[in-house]
Protein backbone atom coordinates (compact mmCIF):
# COMPACT_ATOMS: atom_id res chain seq x y z
CA UNK A 1 0.00 0.00 0.00
CA UNK A 2 1.60 3.24 -0.88
CA UNK A 3 -0.22 6.68 0.05
CA UNK A 4 1.23 9.32 -0.82
CA UNK A 5 -0.55 13.02 -0.75
CA UNK A 6 2.05 14.86 -2.27
CA UNK A 7 0.86 18.39 -2.99
CA UNK A 8 1.78 19.82 -6.08
CA UNK A 9 4.88 21.67 -6.71
CA UNK A 10 2.57 24.96 -7.29
CA UNK A 11 0.51 24.75 -4.24
CA UNK A 12 3.68 24.09 -2.26
CA UNK A 13 5.20 27.29 -3.96
CA UNK A 14 1.88 28.90 -3.20
CA UNK A 15 1.99 27.52 0.66
CA UNK A 16 5.34 28.73 0.86
CA UNK A 17 4.84 32.22 -0.30
CA UNK A 18 2.06 32.98 2.39
CA UNK A 19 4.34 31.87 4.76
CA UNK A 20 7.27 34.38 3.20
CA UNK A 21 7.95 36.60 6.19
CA UNK A 22 11.14 38.96 6.32
CA UNK A 23 13.75 37.33 7.78
CA UNK A 24 16.71 38.64 9.52
CA UNK A 25 19.88 37.70 7.83
CA UNK A 26 22.69 35.87 9.20
CA UNK A 27 25.76 37.61 9.93
CA UNK A 28 29.12 36.60 8.06
CA UNK A 29 30.51 33.11 9.50
CA UNK A 30 34.09 34.85 10.54
CA UNK A 31 31.82 37.40 12.36
CA UNK A 32 29.59 34.82 14.26
CA UNK A 33 33.13 32.51 15.18
CA UNK A 34 34.39 35.15 16.28
CA UNK A 35 31.43 36.75 18.82
CA UNK A 36 30.75 33.18 19.97
CA UNK A 37 34.68 32.98 20.91
CA UNK A 38 34.68 36.17 22.59
CA UNK A 39 31.59 34.89 24.53
CA UNK A 40 32.90 31.49 25.48
CA UNK A 41 36.80 33.71 26.49
CA UNK A 42 35.47 35.60 28.89
CA UNK A 43 33.17 32.87 30.23
CA UNK A 44 36.40 31.17 30.52
CA UNK A 45 38.35 34.19 32.10
CA UNK A 46 35.84 34.74 34.21
CA UNK A 47 35.59 31.91 35.78
CA UNK A 48 39.14 31.26 35.97
CA UNK A 49 39.19 34.53 37.51
CA UNK A 50 36.22 33.67 40.47
CA UNK A 51 37.98 30.17 40.95
CA UNK A 52 41.94 30.98 41.90
CA UNK A 53 42.05 35.34 40.99
CA UNK A 54 44.53 36.88 38.93
CA UNK A 55 47.59 35.15 39.87
CA UNK A 56 47.30 32.37 37.25
CA UNK A 57 46.82 34.69 34.40
CA UNK A 58 50.53 36.20 35.57
CA UNK A 59 52.18 32.55 36.51
CA UNK A 60 54.48 31.57 33.35
CA UNK A 61 54.43 28.79 31.61
CA UNK A 62 57.00 25.49 32.89
CA UNK A 63 58.53 25.97 29.52
CA UNK A 64 58.44 28.09 26.34
CA UNK A 65 57.60 24.69 24.67
CA UNK A 66 54.12 24.20 27.03
CA UNK A 67 53.50 27.65 26.38
CA UNK A 68 53.88 26.96 22.08
CA UNK A 69 51.42 23.93 22.80
CA UNK A 70 48.88 26.16 24.65
CA UNK A 71 48.91 28.81 21.67
CA UNK A 72 48.58 25.75 18.86
CA UNK A 73 45.57 24.46 21.78
CA UNK A 74 43.83 28.00 21.34
CA UNK A 75 44.88 28.11 17.61
CA UNK A 76 43.18 24.66 16.62
CA UNK A 77 40.07 25.99 19.18
CA UNK A 78 39.62 29.06 17.26
CA UNK A 79 39.75 27.54 13.45
CA UNK A 80 38.47 24.49 14.77
CA UNK A 81 34.72 26.60 15.92
CA UNK A 82 35.57 29.12 12.87
CA UNK A 83 35.44 26.22 10.35
CA UNK A 84 32.45 24.98 11.75
CA UNK A 85 30.27 28.03 10.68
CA UNK A 86 31.72 28.37 7.74
CA UNK A 87 30.92 24.90 6.85
CA UNK A 88 27.37 25.17 8.49
CA UNK A 89 26.31 27.82 5.55
CA UNK A 90 24.99 26.20 2.37
CA UNK A 91 28.02 27.10 -0.80
CA UNK A 92 31.18 27.78 1.59
CA UNK A 93 34.09 26.20 0.44
CA UNK A 94 34.22 22.24 1.82
CA UNK A 95 38.24 22.97 2.27
CA UNK A 96 37.25 24.46 5.37
CA UNK A 97 36.44 20.63 6.48
CA UNK A 98 40.41 20.16 6.77
CA UNK A 99 40.66 23.65 8.51
CA UNK A 100 41.45 22.82 12.20
CA UNK A 101 43.48 19.91 11.45
CA UNK A 102 46.81 21.70 10.40
CA UNK A 103 46.71 23.38 14.33
CA UNK A 104 46.17 20.69 15.39
CA UNK A 105 48.99 18.62 14.00
CA UNK A 106 51.54 21.61 14.94
CA UNK A 107 49.95 20.79 18.57
CA UNK A 108 50.66 17.20 18.39
CA UNK A 109 54.35 17.43 16.77
CA UNK A 110 54.89 20.49 19.86
CA UNK A 111 53.59 18.04 22.18
CA UNK A 112 55.40 14.92 21.04
CA UNK A 113 58.58 17.42 21.50
CA UNK A 114 57.93 18.08 24.84
CA UNK A 115 57.72 14.40 25.40
CA UNK A 116 61.61 14.13 23.85
CA UNK A 117 63.16 17.03 25.28
CA UNK A 118 65.27 17.58 28.16
CA UNK A 119 68.80 15.36 28.39
CA UNK A 120 67.51 11.92 29.41
CA UNK A 121 65.44 9.70 27.71
CA UNK A 122 61.54 9.98 27.14
CA UNK A 123 59.47 11.07 29.35
CA UNK A 124 56.76 8.56 29.62
CA UNK A 125 54.78 10.02 32.79
CA UNK A 126 55.66 12.90 35.09
CA UNK A 127 55.12 11.21 37.96
CA UNK A 128 51.93 11.87 38.78
CA UNK A 129 49.22 9.03 39.69
CA UNK A 130 46.74 7.50 37.67
CA UNK A 131 43.70 9.77 39.01
CA UNK A 132 46.02 12.59 37.84
CA UNK A 133 45.40 11.55 34.52
CA UNK A 134 41.84 10.55 34.75
CA UNK A 135 41.19 14.09 36.17
CA UNK A 136 42.74 15.22 32.97
CA UNK A 137 40.70 13.04 30.67
CA UNK A 138 37.69 14.18 32.14
CA UNK A 139 38.05 17.39 32.53
CA UNK A 140 38.49 17.79 28.43
CA UNK A 141 35.34 15.77 28.04
CA UNK A 142 33.33 17.04 30.93
CA UNK A 143 33.94 20.75 29.35
CA UNK A 144 34.71 20.10 26.09
CA UNK A 145 31.29 18.13 25.62
CA UNK A 146 28.97 21.19 27.13
CA UNK A 147 31.02 23.44 24.68
CA UNK A 148 30.33 21.26 21.88
CA UNK A 149 26.27 21.44 22.59
CA UNK A 150 26.58 25.07 22.97
CA UNK A 151 28.13 25.30 19.92
CA UNK A 152 25.80 23.14 17.96
CA UNK A 153 23.26 25.48 18.92
CA UNK A 154 24.71 27.92 16.92
CA UNK A 155 25.42 25.92 14.01
CA UNK A 156 21.67 24.91 13.88
CA UNK A 157 20.72 28.37 13.20
CA UNK A 158 22.40 27.89 9.25
CA UNK A 159 22.11 24.43 7.78
CA UNK A 160 25.07 22.55 8.10
CA UNK A 161 24.75 20.40 5.05
CA UNK A 162 27.74 18.50 5.70
CA UNK A 163 26.86 17.66 9.63
CA UNK A 164 29.71 15.23 9.95
CA UNK A 165 32.56 17.39 8.65
CA UNK A 166 31.36 20.74 10.38
CA UNK A 167 30.64 18.06 13.50
CA UNK A 168 34.14 17.39 13.89
CA UNK A 169 35.95 20.70 12.99
CA UNK A 170 33.37 21.99 15.98
CA UNK A 171 34.23 19.01 18.22
CA UNK A 172 37.83 19.40 17.79
CA UNK A 173 37.47 23.33 18.13
CA UNK A 174 35.45 22.95 21.43
CA UNK A 175 37.74 19.98 22.85
CA UNK A 176 40.95 22.28 22.19
CA UNK A 177 39.37 25.26 23.85
CA UNK A 178 38.81 23.12 27.15
CA UNK A 179 41.90 21.93 26.90
CA UNK A 180 43.54 25.08 26.71
CA UNK A 181 40.79 26.72 29.51
CA UNK A 182 42.22 23.24 31.32
CA UNK A 183 45.88 24.79 31.78
CA UNK A 184 44.55 27.28 34.36
CA UNK A 185 43.94 24.78 36.79
CA UNK A 186 46.20 22.14 35.47
CA UNK A 187 50.15 22.69 34.31
CA UNK A 188 50.62 21.36 31.03
CA UNK A 189 52.69 18.29 31.71
CA UNK A 190 54.57 16.59 28.72
CA UNK A 191 55.08 13.45 28.96
CA UNK A 192 53.64 10.53 26.57
CA UNK A 193 50.61 8.96 29.38
CA UNK A 194 49.79 13.06 29.45
CA UNK A 195 49.68 13.76 25.50
CA UNK A 196 47.88 10.02 25.06
CA UNK A 197 45.44 11.27 27.82
CA UNK A 198 44.40 14.87 26.35
CA UNK A 199 44.45 13.23 22.46
CA UNK A 200 42.14 10.31 23.71
CA UNK A 201 39.92 12.63 25.27
CA UNK A 202 39.47 15.14 22.10
CA UNK A 203 38.87 12.21 20.15
CA UNK A 204 36.22 11.31 21.79
CA UNK A 205 34.76 14.58 22.05
CA UNK A 206 35.37 14.50 18.35
CA UNK A 207 33.97 10.64 17.69
CA UNK A 208 30.61 11.35 19.91
CA UNK A 209 30.10 14.56 17.56
CA UNK A 210 30.73 13.13 14.59
CA UNK A 211 28.23 9.92 15.33
CA UNK A 212 25.53 12.40 16.47
CA UNK A 213 26.02 15.03 13.55
CA UNK A 214 23.22 14.36 11.28
CA UNK A 215 20.48 14.22 14.17
CA UNK A 216 21.35 16.73 15.52
CA UNK A 217 23.01 19.55 13.09
CA UNK A 218 20.57 19.13 9.92
CA UNK A 219 16.70 20.03 9.86
CA UNK B 1 29.32 30.98 -17.41
CA UNK B 2 27.42 32.38 -20.24
CA UNK B 3 25.45 35.20 -20.22
CA UNK B 4 22.01 34.26 -20.07
CA UNK B 5 22.66 31.89 -16.67
CA UNK B 6 24.98 34.91 -15.28
CA UNK B 7 21.75 37.09 -15.91
CA UNK B 8 19.52 34.90 -14.29
CA UNK B 9 21.83 33.83 -11.61
CA UNK B 10 21.84 37.89 -10.74
CA UNK B 11 18.21 37.75 -10.63
CA UNK B 12 17.68 34.99 -8.47
CA UNK B 13 20.47 36.65 -6.13
CA UNK B 14 18.36 39.83 -6.54
CA UNK B 15 14.84 37.92 -6.06
CA UNK B 16 16.01 35.93 -2.88
CA UNK B 17 17.47 39.76 -1.40
CA UNK B 18 13.84 41.09 -1.61
CA UNK B 19 12.12 38.09 -0.25
CA UNK B 20 14.49 38.16 2.44
CA UNK B 21 12.90 41.56 3.11
CA UNK B 22 9.79 40.50 2.59
CA UNK B 23 8.53 41.02 -0.64
CA UNK B 24 6.37 38.03 -1.73
CA UNK B 25 5.95 38.74 -5.66
CA UNK B 26 9.83 38.46 -5.91
CA UNK B 27 10.03 35.31 -3.94
CA UNK B 28 6.98 33.62 -6.16
CA UNK B 29 8.84 34.40 -9.03
CA UNK B 30 12.48 33.21 -7.50
CA UNK B 31 10.43 30.05 -6.18
CA UNK B 32 8.33 29.44 -9.97
CA UNK B 33 12.19 29.42 -11.58
CA UNK B 34 13.98 27.50 -9.10
CA UNK B 35 11.36 24.46 -9.74
CA UNK B 36 12.25 24.36 -12.97
CA UNK B 37 15.89 24.90 -12.63
CA UNK B 38 15.88 22.15 -9.77
CA UNK B 39 13.57 19.93 -11.96
CA UNK B 40 15.62 19.63 -14.81
CA UNK B 41 18.87 19.61 -12.98
CA UNK B 42 17.48 16.41 -11.14
CA UNK B 43 16.37 14.76 -14.28
CA UNK B 44 19.45 14.35 -15.30
CA UNK B 45 20.11 12.43 -12.06
CA UNK B 46 17.36 10.80 -11.07
CA UNK B 47 15.39 8.72 -13.32
CA UNK B 48 12.30 8.68 -11.71
CA UNK B 49 10.33 11.75 -12.05
CA UNK B 50 8.41 10.93 -8.68
CA UNK B 51 12.02 10.83 -6.88
CA UNK B 52 12.66 14.04 -8.89
CA UNK B 53 9.61 15.87 -8.00
CA UNK B 54 10.21 14.57 -4.25
CA UNK B 55 13.59 16.22 -4.17
CA UNK B 56 12.66 19.53 -5.90
CA UNK B 57 9.74 19.92 -3.16
CA UNK B 58 12.39 19.30 -0.34
CA UNK B 59 14.56 21.70 -2.16
CA UNK B 60 11.77 23.98 -2.17
CA UNK B 61 10.83 24.01 1.67
CA UNK B 62 14.74 23.69 2.76
CA UNK B 63 15.85 27.14 0.64
CA UNK B 64 12.39 28.61 2.46
CA UNK B 65 13.21 27.23 5.89
CA UNK B 66 17.25 28.54 5.69
CA UNK B 67 16.53 31.60 3.02
CA UNK B 68 18.04 33.49 6.23
CA UNK B 69 21.62 31.88 5.54
CA UNK B 70 21.89 33.45 2.13
CA UNK B 71 24.58 36.13 2.12
CA UNK B 72 23.96 38.74 -0.96
CA UNK B 73 27.16 39.24 -1.28
CA UNK B 74 27.82 35.39 -2.58
CA UNK B 75 26.64 34.02 -5.79
CA UNK B 76 23.54 32.33 -5.71
CA UNK B 77 24.39 28.95 -7.67
CA UNK B 78 26.79 27.50 -4.84
CA UNK B 79 24.12 28.10 -2.30
CA UNK B 80 21.64 26.35 -4.12
CA UNK B 81 23.73 23.27 -5.23
CA UNK B 82 24.48 22.76 -1.66
CA UNK B 83 20.65 22.40 -0.88
CA UNK B 84 20.04 20.44 -3.91
CA UNK B 85 23.20 18.02 -3.51
CA UNK B 86 21.97 17.44 0.67
CA UNK B 87 18.51 16.81 -0.34
CA UNK B 88 19.70 14.44 -3.14
CA UNK B 89 21.69 12.45 -0.93
CA UNK B 90 18.75 12.28 1.85
CA UNK B 91 16.86 10.78 -0.77
CA UNK B 92 19.17 7.85 -1.73
CA UNK B 93 19.76 7.27 2.05
CA UNK B 94 15.85 7.18 2.28
CA UNK B 95 15.51 4.47 -0.06
CA UNK B 96 18.66 2.85 0.90
CA UNK B 97 16.66 2.55 4.22
CA UNK B 98 13.75 1.21 2.61
CA UNK B 99 15.48 -1.26 0.66
CA UNK B 100 17.41 -2.67 3.76
CA UNK B 101 13.71 -2.71 5.51
CA UNK B 102 11.50 -4.60 2.50
CA UNK B 103 12.22 -8.23 2.32
CA UNK B 104 11.75 -10.20 -0.64
CA UNK B 105 8.80 -13.18 0.03
CA UNK B 106 10.10 -16.15 -2.41
CA UNK B 107 7.26 -18.20 -1.28
CA UNK B 108 4.70 -15.51 -2.06
CA UNK B 109 2.87 -17.41 -4.71
CA UNK B 110 2.86 -21.00 -3.24
CA UNK B 111 -0.24 -22.39 -1.47
CA UNK B 112 -0.19 -21.92 2.32
CA UNK B 113 -2.02 -23.68 5.17
CA UNK B 114 -3.53 -20.62 6.16
CA UNK B 115 -7.10 -20.73 3.19
CA UNK B 116 -7.22 -17.14 3.65
CA UNK B 117 -3.47 -16.28 2.21
CA UNK B 118 -4.35 -18.14 -0.34
CA UNK B 119 -6.99 -15.40 -2.14
CA UNK B 120 -5.15 -12.72 -3.62
CA UNK B 121 -8.43 -11.12 -4.13
CA UNK B 122 -8.92 -11.26 -0.10
CA UNK B 123 -5.36 -9.67 0.42
CA UNK B 124 -6.54 -6.92 -2.15
CA UNK B 125 -9.50 -7.06 -0.09
CA UNK B 126 -7.10 -6.32 3.01
CA UNK B 127 -4.94 -3.54 1.43
CA UNK B 128 -8.74 -1.45 0.46
CA UNK B 129 -9.89 -2.19 4.13
CA UNK B 130 -6.72 -0.79 5.45
CA UNK B 131 -6.53 2.31 3.47
CA UNK B 132 -10.11 2.80 4.21
CA UNK B 133 -9.37 2.53 7.94
CA UNK B 134 -7.02 5.30 7.31
CA UNK B 135 -9.31 7.54 5.30
CA UNK B 136 -11.68 7.33 8.19
CA UNK B 137 -9.12 8.50 10.66
CA UNK B 138 -9.74 12.46 11.36
CA UNK B 139 -7.47 14.50 8.77
CA UNK B 140 -4.47 15.39 11.41
CA UNK B 141 -4.37 12.07 12.62
CA UNK B 142 -4.27 10.82 9.01
CA UNK B 143 -2.03 13.29 7.92
CA UNK B 144 0.56 11.98 10.74
CA UNK B 145 0.10 8.44 9.88
CA UNK B 146 0.97 8.86 6.21
CA UNK B 147 4.29 11.51 6.92
CA UNK B 148 5.67 9.61 9.93
CA UNK B 149 5.08 6.10 9.03
CA UNK B 150 4.61 5.80 5.50
CA UNK B 151 6.28 8.36 4.09
CA UNK B 152 9.02 7.87 6.74
CA UNK B 153 9.44 11.32 7.52
CA UNK B 154 11.33 12.63 10.44
CA UNK B 155 9.47 14.08 13.11
CA UNK B 156 11.06 17.17 12.65
CA UNK B 157 10.55 17.07 8.92
CA UNK B 158 7.09 16.36 9.21
CA UNK B 159 6.82 19.58 11.87
CA UNK B 160 8.21 21.59 9.29
CA UNK B 161 5.43 20.39 6.67
CA UNK B 162 2.98 20.65 8.20
CA UNK B 163 3.28 23.85 10.64
CA UNK B 164 2.35 21.30 13.77
CA UNK B 165 4.88 20.92 16.48
CA UNK B 166 6.54 17.52 17.08
CA UNK B 167 5.10 16.83 20.21
CA UNK B 168 1.00 17.32 18.23
CA UNK B 169 2.27 14.89 15.83
CA UNK B 170 3.84 12.33 18.54
CA UNK B 171 0.25 12.17 20.00
CA UNK B 172 -1.37 12.52 16.82
CA UNK B 173 0.35 9.20 15.38
CA UNK B 174 -0.23 7.57 19.24
CA UNK B 175 -3.60 8.06 18.79
CA UNK B 176 -4.10 6.84 15.17
CA UNK B 177 -2.26 3.78 15.65
CA UNK B 178 -4.24 3.20 18.79
CA UNK B 179 -7.62 3.77 16.58
CA UNK B 180 -5.52 1.66 13.96
CA UNK B 181 -5.60 -1.17 16.24
CA UNK B 182 -8.86 -1.27 17.94
CA UNK B 183 -10.69 -1.03 14.01
CA UNK B 184 -8.47 -3.86 12.76
CA UNK B 185 -9.14 -6.40 16.08
CA UNK B 186 -12.65 -6.10 15.12
CA UNK B 187 -12.17 -6.24 11.98
CA UNK B 188 -10.23 -9.62 12.20
CA UNK B 189 -11.81 -10.81 15.32
CA UNK B 190 -8.86 -11.05 17.21
CA UNK B 191 -6.46 -9.04 18.91
CA UNK B 192 -3.12 -8.25 17.47
CA UNK B 193 -0.04 -9.59 17.96
CA UNK B 194 2.33 -7.15 19.47
CA UNK B 195 5.58 -6.99 17.25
Amino acid sequence: MTIRPRPSTAALVQALVIDASPVQRLRSPGIRALLWLITVGMAAAATVFAITGLAVFKAGASSSLAFSEWWAMLATGAIGITAAHHLAIPGHSRHWRTAAWWPLALWFALAVAGCLSGAGPLRWTDGSNLWHYLECFGFVVGCGVPLAIVLAGSLRRALPVWPVDTAIQGCLGAGALAMAFMRFFHPLDLSVIDLASHFTALTLVASVGALRATATLLP
Amino acid sequence: MDNGRAERESHWAEWMTAAQGGDRDAYERLLNELSIAVRGRLRRRLRNPDDAEDVVQEVLLTVHRVRHTYDPARPFSPWLAAIIDRRTVDLFRRQGRQQRNETVDEEATVTFPDLRANHSLEADDAKTEVADLLRSLPPGQRQAVELLKLQELTLREAADSTGLSETALKVAVHRALKTLRTRLTAYRGKPLEPK
